[in-house]
């Protein structure tokens, strides 16, 4: 349920006249938190700015779903990553020593091989996420939308209450 | 930007802030019910517990952790526990607390729901670690067996199996004695029939009959005649006299034949001997006959010792898999994803250190003992690399009512460096030993009933290696006695009644390698005497039921056997006596009739003799008389003619 809700207020948001950079720029910080610790400082801060910051935070909800759904398909690569920095970078050890002895700091547990090597995977991949999937809003408002519309689960979506609200709270958030 | 949605966010950071405030409690909670059950192997349970960031404080009520191996007690239970944490390691994600207060500690107290943990099935590698940590274990047995002569209904079964009639010598002797019994009597049944005397008895009684039937021998022809007859009579005499001889040779025989009988009861005495000899040997009754009871106190002791240096060892391992690993592995922590690498600086707090635990307050020991307890616990730490020191304690008690009882236990655990050594001291002075466990051994009663102790014990662990050294003495001993189920019992009960002092000393050292274990003690020689005494008692009555099995198998059938050989024996003596009876009075009756009936003939010869002599005497009377009447007429006559020849001449 919770993932038709979702999927349906994301396919509402592509038929809408957000800004494909928005929903690209709120995907990849969701793509970030996804692959975070949930409750994590690090977290918090990132979903904190995907609400402060003007990207669409129904494209950043379905994305970190998504991720926090996969991200165990990357531990491996992840806990490479994460290794080589922690144990085996000696240059960064003084770094990880005081990172490790900074009060709070050591909350974002960043000192696991896995979250480390997450952020790391989630911020190198944090541009191309972007730019591909801005791309891929844009391809399927051009190409995609108008056949969509004739599908009759997309008529069945924009009738539900869920989409009448959204669409309240979009011309809410528009005054802001 | 979304201005407004900074109070979304600051919304967001207060909730989450107070949520993990509010879990804060729960989360530590559970961390130490977590930890608990790890070292201890049983559920632990905290009934309250509350951080209150006001003042940093932190209070813990009610802690309770069952007993790995009793789960339906506690190990020990703590009525309150209190004390501050600080803040600056606290945001380190550190739990540092400068004192703890421990009051009111309680051990062995009842649990009503159990406290065994689920356990999950071992996997390879647990496997192999419980391999290895078994064949660690020290094996302290017996020198002998003292259950193998003590053990009645055994000995009793195998001397029975020992004695089965097919394997006994003796037994087999007798079973061809009865089949030479048969043989020889049925040889001497068909010669003694071979000997029977009743032609030679016919032609006699025939004789005699005839000779019998003259009355008188009036002539010398009679006198012929009935000579003849006696001759004959003579010669039936001599047939009987054959068969008599014959019938006084075979009883010689006979005795001869049945000497082979007579030599049978020693014989078969000796064949006895020698499957006793045997039997002895198979249930090797001769290590009983020099038995020697050897280190006692390893046999009473060591089982029980055994087990406390396992449950002693055992808790070293629990607090040592509580510490962090060894060298570079100790900054790892493998975690369910990924793995945790610590970068902890130099006089930085450790993740988890209790500077120091006071300990205070009335503690209730098992049997519901009161005693008031004080004492320190200091660096409880997850790091005592990092934290610069071992983990020490000092915990004294004396009994609040009864003067005397007091205990003091310090050591140290000390995992710092490469290598982990810990050091337990504990004295006890007038313990009391009533309702005190003895232990399995089958040999000990099961509880005191009384006395007091004083114990010295010096334990220490260091890595694989480990040495403990015991001192106790206990006096005053009063037992509870076991229920006497058998003689054993009631032989020990007796030893017991008169055992007023055990003094004990002991030293155990070892490692994986092996284990050595020396403990001496006054029941040594105490028992040894004690148990000497029984063990040649049971032994000379393990002998004599062998041979009373022996005699009862073996002797029931000689006896018969033997009875009837004397019957039999009898038998054919009695027959051929008869035989030799009945030819004698034959020979008798015949020789009667032959003498008187030879003097009846030499009686009538006798008269006819005299009577033809004095015929003779007549005859020559006559004829002397005739010849000198001739003589006379001749001489004469030869006189007239020689008178007349002279009358002539002259």
């Amino acid at each position: 349920m919770f993932w038709i809700k979702l999927l349906s207020k994301f396919i509402k948001t592509l038929h809408s006249e957000t800004n494909p950079t928005q929903i690209a720029l709120g995907f990849a910080l969701g793509a970030v938190v996804g692959l975070s610790p949930l409750f994590s400082p690090q977290s918090v801060l990132i979903f904190s700015l995907i609400l402060i910051v003007n990207v669409n935070i129904g494209a950043a909800l379905l994305s970190i779903t998504i991720f926090k759904s996969v991200a165990w398909l990357w531990d491996g690569p992840a806990h490479t990553i994460g290794s080589y920095l922690l144990l085996n970078a000696t240059s960064l050890r003084g770094m990880w020593t005081s990172l490790y002895n900074t009060p709070v700091v050591p909350f974002t547990r960043f000192y696991n091989t896995v979250v480390l090597g997450n952020l790391i995977l989630a911020l190198i991949a944090f541009i191309p996420i972007t730019l591909l999937s801005r791309m891929g809003v844009v391809y399927y408002r051009t190409h995609l939308m108008g056949k969509m519309e004739q599908y009759k689960i997309v008529k069945i979506v924009k009738g539900t209450k869920f989409y009448k609200w959204y669409q309240r709270l979009r011309h809410f958030r528009g005054a802001w | 930007m979304r201005w407004k949605a900074f109070i979304a966010v600051a919304i967001l950071l207060t909730g989450l802030i107070a949520g993990y405030l509010f879990l804060l409690d729960s989360l530590m909670e559970k961390a130490l019910i977590r930890s608990s059950e790890a070292i201890f192997g049983a559920k632990a349970e905290v009934d309250f517990f509350d951080v209150k960031l006001s003042d940093l404080s932190i209070e813990i009520r009610g802690y309770r952790v069952a007993d790995k191996d009793a789960p339906m007690q506690n190990l020990f239970e703590v009525g309150r526990m209190h004390g501050d944490l600080q803040i600056v390691p606290l945001l380190e994600k550190k739990i540092v607390i400068n004192e703890l207060a421990v009051e009111n500690i309680s051990i062995g107290t009842p649990r009503t729901i159990s406290g065994a943990l689920e356990r999950k099935a071992d996997s390879e590698k647990d496997k192999k670690k419980k391999k290895a940590k078994k064949a660690w274990i020290p094996k302290i047995e017996m020198d002998f067996d003292l259950s193998a002569v003590l053990d009645e209904s055994g000995l009793k079964r195998r001397i029975e199996e020992l004695t089965e009639p097919d394997s006994l010598k003796s037994f087999r002797l007798v079973r061809e004695v009865r089949a030479e019994s048969d043989v020889r009597y049925k040889k001497w049944d068909d010669k003694i029939e071979k000997l029977d005397p009743r032609d030679e008895l016919k032609e006699a009684e025939a004789a005699v009959r005839e000779v019998r039937r003259i009355k008188s021998i009036k002539s010398l022809d009679e006198a012929m005649a009935v000579r003849e007859k006696i001759d004959r009579l003579n010669e039936a005499r001599k047939a009987l006299q054959r068969k008599l001889d014959d019938i006084r040779e075979a009883r010689g025989e006979l005795k001869t034949d049945m000497a082979y009988f007579s030599a049978i009861p020693e014989r078969a005495r000796a064949a006895k001997d020698e499957d006793y000899r045997r039997i002895l040997e198979r249930i090797n009754i001769k290590q009983f006959d020099g038995f020697d009871a050897g280190n006692m106190s390893k046999a009473l002791f060591g089982p029980s010792i055994a087990q406390k240096v396992q449950t002693a060892r055992t808790w070293m391992d629990r607090i040592r898999r509580f510490m962090p690993e060894k060298e570079e592995k100790q900054q790892q922590k493998r975690k369910a994803r990924g793995v945790d690498v610590a970068f902890p600086k130099k006089k930085a707090y450790p993740g988890f250190l209790i500077k120091q635990a006071i300990l205070s307050g009335e503690t209730k020991l098992a049997r519901d003992r009161v005693c008031e307890l004080s004492g320190h616990i200091r660096g409880i730490t997850s790091n005592q690399d990092l934290y610069g020191a071992p983990t020490t304690f000092l915990i004294q008690g004396a009994k609040s009512r009864a003067k005397g009882f007091a205990f003091v236990l310090d050591g140290a655990v000390d995992h710092r460096g490469k290598k982990s050594t810990e050091a337990v001291q504990l004295e006890v002075s007038k313990l009391s030993l009533k309702g005190l466990n003895f232990g399995d051994s089958p040999y000990l009663p099961p509880t005191f009933d009384g006395g007091e102790g004083v114990i010295s014990l010096d334990m220490r662990f260091d890595a694989d290696a480990y040495s403990i050294n015991l001192d106790a003495r206990m006096q005053r001993i009063r037992f509870v006695k076991r229920a006497a189920r058998d003689e054993l019992q009631n032989i020990l009960n007796e030893i017991y009644d008169n055992l007023d002092l055990i003094t004990l000393g002991g030293h155990v050292k070892g490692s994986e390698t092996g284990t050595d274990t020396r403990l001496s003690s006054n029941l040594d020689r105490y028992f040894k005497e004690q148990i000497r005494t029984i063990v040649k008692r049971k032994v000379a009555e393990a002998k004599a039921r062998a041979r009373r099995e022996l005699d009862a198998r073996v002797d029931q059938v000689r006896w018969e056997i033997e009875k009837e050989i004397t019957i039999r024996r009898r038998e054919l003596e009695g027959r051929i006596e008869a035989k030799k009876r009945e030819l004698e009075q034959e020979i008798e009756k015949v020789r009667t009739e032959m003498k008187k009936h030879q003097q009846m003939v030499e009686d009538r010869i006798g008269a006819e003799k005299k009577k033809a002599e004095e015929a003779v005497q007549k005859e020559v009377e006559k004829a002397k008389k005739k010849g000198e009447d001739a003589v006379r007429q001749e001489t004469e006559k030869a006189k007239k003619k020689l008178e007349k020849k002279l009358k002539k001449l002259w």
